[in-house]
């Protein structure tokens, strides 16, 4: 076999201690790396790479008819919570909320608590209609799922007479 | 990211932060050496294959490992930088008498991994060791004096 690499004898190489300029090197990168790997694990820990006790933000419409807590960074097919607080019209008994068809799609949409009365295809949006006790004037919705996509998504709800929230979201591999 | 991408990136990230880490644990088989080794094989798994229980998923995973230890080795073949930064270098830690001890720091071994290594070779005496090498796979070579 061809030698590529012809090393020094063996005693030369004793004698000099083999390759201590690349060990120095090395140590340097080996610092830097596990500095890296530290970094990494505390941002993970924070919850700025997906869930943890800072990954939550929150987010409200101009007319303050939804309130939102999410997650902006998530990590691919593990599970998150949007949590919608919701305005109810004044003697309702039901709150719509029409939201982004992307946050069934790509959002991996698996459960919504309450359990939504009525479906409806809106455009390129779906409407829901949960039903609320007489006299609420504040209506939590909570949906729960796994992201099927990577990189920033853009996300929308509203409630029939109010606002357009919008927030974006971004899953990590 | 499929799942051939994503073992080959397993592959790399393993192989550097076990480098990063320190070679004692590719070595030695204490119980803490082990917790790692164990722990990085099952947690990689997950990670690469994910919910796909195919033998698919498994088989293409399982070859791209395959692919890339054998393009690590062509590099490391190719390239001595390349070889050096996958493997490392010998790294003498006592010589005549005198230990290192920046680099026995640094290698988190100590006077009793040599020592043992000096017995196990059938000597009763430091003095009659004349280099202590730790080599590029934790071991420790033991060089007789004259």
């Amino acid at each position: 076999m061809e030698v590529i690499h012809k090393d020094p004898p063996m005693r030369e190489e004793i004698a000099a201690g083999f390759y201590p300029a690349f060990e120095d090197g090395w140590r340097r990168a080996e610092i830097a790396g596990r500095f890296g790997m530290l970094a990494f694990v505390a941002l993970c820990a924070l919850g700025l790479l997906g869930h943890g006790p800072f990954s939550e933000r929150t987010r409200t419409n101009a007319d303050d008819s939804i309130t939102i807590r999410y997650e902006p960074v998530v990590r691919f097919g593990a599970p998150t919570i949007l949590r919608l607080d919701t305005r109810v019209p004044p003697g309702g008994d039901k709150v719509a909320v029409t939201i982004a068809k992307n946050l069934v799609d790509l959002f991996g949409l698996e459960s919504i608590t309450p359990r939504p009365e009525t479906w409806q295809v809106a455009g390129a949006n779906i409407r829901l209609v949960f039903p609320v006790l007489q006299g609420e004037t504040r209506a939590l919705i909570r949906f729960t799922g796994s992201p099927s996509f990577r990189g920033g998504v853009d996300l929308t709800a509203r409630l029939d007479a109010g606002e357009t929230l919008s927030w974006s979201q971004y899953a990590v591999p | 990211m499929n799942t051939v991408v994503k073992a080959a990136a397993a592959y790399l990230i393993v192989l550097f932060v076990i480098r990063l880490i320190g070679r004692r644990t590719a070595s030695q088989q204490a119980p803490i050496d082990m917790v790692v080794l164990f722990l990085f094989g099952g947690l990689s798994v997950s990670a690469v294959l994910g919910d796909d229980h195919s033998f698919t998923g498994a088989m293409s995973a399982l070859l791209t490992v395959g692919l890339m230890h054998v393009a690590v080795s062509w590099l490391k073949l190719r390239f001595v930088w390349f070889e050096r930064i996958v493997d490392g270098t010998p790294i003498v830690v006592y010589r005549d008498g005198v230990w290192d001890e920046a680099r026995m720091r640094q290698l988190r071994m100590q006077q009793a991994d040599i020592r043992t290594a000096a017995r196990q070779q059938g000597l009763d005496d430091l003095d009659k060791v004349a280099v202590g090498i730790v080599e590029r796979d934790g071991k420790v070579s033991i060089i007789e004096k004259a």
